[in-house]
């Protein structure tokens, strides 16, 4: 059943995202071929600025359009199906949580790479040293006495990468149910907004502050990352703070936890 | 002879099974202290007026809610997803995503519920004059109750729970949702049809809930009511007659 749910909500979101999707793709491609062509400066600089409005586009909106199909799909008149398919509500919440990751996910990768042809097309044909610049941090990556170590780093940040998305999902679903669990859902959407932002506010500054300061830290040095008891503030950047992450793990894993728990016992669908 | 044993166990465990039941929505008490058991292949119809209680019964035997307090069991099972997989429901309010037409829905219910008939579907929605293709936002309420019903009785689910089927519609509306129910629905099952609109279904009555001020004022089958030379409409006047006078 899942995988089924799994299909079932890809296909109902995808009737909003695809669309915007599909347009930065488009505008891509287009702009791309433009700057094979000589003299199409006006089409280059119009396809540029375009692709820079979408990219904040690619960016936000699937986070809304998350948030707003979680809140209509189980808590508005289509909770009436939703909850009356003969599936656990833990199946429901893993669906929605997949397909939430992955179009925020692509929505990020859109994003970078919007900003990475942008940054190698447009600003580099205005500006040729940011084309040295960037060959020469090749040459730096290619010179490297133990790639691994740059590989080990780049992994790191692609999985606490994909891990804050994730955060987000669970802050998202989390305030989107308790706000529909009374007292608090007499604030009606506004509420959910509302204790989402509390929520992301409040996590960010604890993640900041264990990062920075609390002594559990990767230590990258030229032959190997190892974990370290020393804190990251004043390190200049040989250290990436652990316990941070850790904290936020821990609270993502009890808003899932929590979510479904609020799900199968609390809900009304009124 | 195995199956006349199971026969007699599916016959004997009620399909509604409902224990000191008590609902409350802050201090506004919905239900409080229901107690029901309803056997199973009988038209039961729950009778009540407005805000007395019938749409949160209905919504905490389909699972819509969850903080109660009480005992309460579907099919044997308390609710929950083998309850809803043998509960077909049709709820008061349109539930389909704007997006879906037709065919979406069929196919998404086809997906879901294993006795979900997806020909009967398609046949039923071609006798509906139905668009296969027109979307949801863009139907009637009279088009999205049509395809709801439709849904819901292209199952062969053991009970199906209608929830004021007829509530808002002309009578010619009525009617032709009446014998939709009645043509569709399989003979083996149960139906707990909820309405305030007793004149036009009490012929097609086997059962009579009733339900006022959170709790069951009548519970008894519509045989014994004839034979008394009452029809359910008389019954009803007299029981919501008397339950205003002492509330």
């Amino acid at each position: 059943m899942l995988g089924k749910l799994i299909k079932n909500d890809f296909k109902a979101s995808a009737h909003s995202l695809l669309g915007i999707y599909l347009i930065a793709l488009a505008i891509g491609i287009f702009t791309a071929l433009s700057y094979a062509f000589e003299g199409l400066a006006i089409i280059q600089a119009i396809g540029t600025v375009a692709l820079l409005i979408l990219s904040f586009a690619v960016l936000i909106i699937p986070v809304f359009q998350v948030l707003t199909y979680f809140n209509k799909s189980l808590y508005s008149n289509q909770g009436y199906l939703s909850y009356t398919l003969p599936v656990k509500s833990r199946d429901l919440l893993f669906s929605k949580a997949i397909v939430s990751f992955s179009w925020i996910t692509l929505g990020f990768a859109m994003y970078v790479g919007i900003y990475v042809f942008v940054i190698r097309y447009f600003f580099g044909k205005m500006d040729p040293a940011i084309l040295e610049q960037l060959e020469l941090l090749y040459e730096m990556i290619d010179t490297l006495p133990d790639k691994s170590v740059f590989v080990k780093v780049i992994v790191v940040i692609v999985v606490a990468f994909f891990f804050e998305i994730l955060v987000l999902v669970s802050q998202i679903f989390f305030a989107m149910t308790l706000s529909n669990i009374k007292p608090l859902n007499r604030m009606g959407n506004a509420g959910g907004f509302l204790i989402f932002a509390g929520l992301f506010i409040v996590m960010f500054y604890i993640f900041i502050q264990l990062t920075q300061y609390c002594p559990l830290s990767l230590y990258i040095t030229n032959g190997n990352v190892k974990l370290v008891t020393e804190a990251m503030y004043g390190t200049a950047g040989t250290l990436i703070g652990l316990a941070g992450i850790i904290f936020q793990f821990v609270c993502s894993a009890a808003m899932f936890v929590g979510t479904n728990y609020l799900m199968s016992k609390k809900i009304n669908i009124r | 002879m195995a199956s006349i044993i199971e026969m007699d166990e599916i016959y004997s465990t009620p399909i509604i099974d409902v224990k000191n039941l008590h609902k409350s929505y802050g201090k506004n008490q919905v239900l409080n202290g229901v107690s029901v058991s309803l056997k199973p292949g009988q038209i039961i119809g729950l009778l009540g007026p407005n805000g007395c209680g019938k749409t949160s019964l209905i919504k905490i035997l389909t699972g819509l809610i969850n903080d109660y307090e009480g005992d309460v069991k579907v099919g044997g099972f308390k609710p929950g997803v083998e309850s809803k997989s043998m509960v077909a429901y049709l709820p008061e309010k349109t539930y389909l995503a704007d997006w879906m037409r037709p065919i979406d829905a069929i196919n998404y219910f086809d997906d879901f519920f294993a006795d979900f008939d997806k020909q009967k579907a398609l046949d039923m929605m071609r006798h509906f004059n139905l668009p296969m293709k027109q979307k949801a936002k863009t139907m009637s309420k009279g088009m999205q109750e049509k395809l709801q019903l439709l849904l819901v009785m292209s199952r062969s689910a053991k009970l199906y729970i209608l929830d004021e089927p007829l509530g808002g519609v002309d009578p010619a509306a009525r009617s032709f949702i009446l014998d939709t129910i009645m043509n569709n629905y399989s003979k083996n099952s149960t139906v707990l049809l909820s309405t305030h609109l007793i004149h036009d279904v009490e012929r097609i009555f086997d059962h009579v809930l009733m339900i006022g001020k959170g709790q069951v004022l009548l519970d008894e089958d519509t045989s014994y009511l004839r034979a008394e030379g009452k029809s359910v409409e008389d019954v009803f006047k007299e029981v919501f007659h008397f339950a205003w006078e002492v509330n």
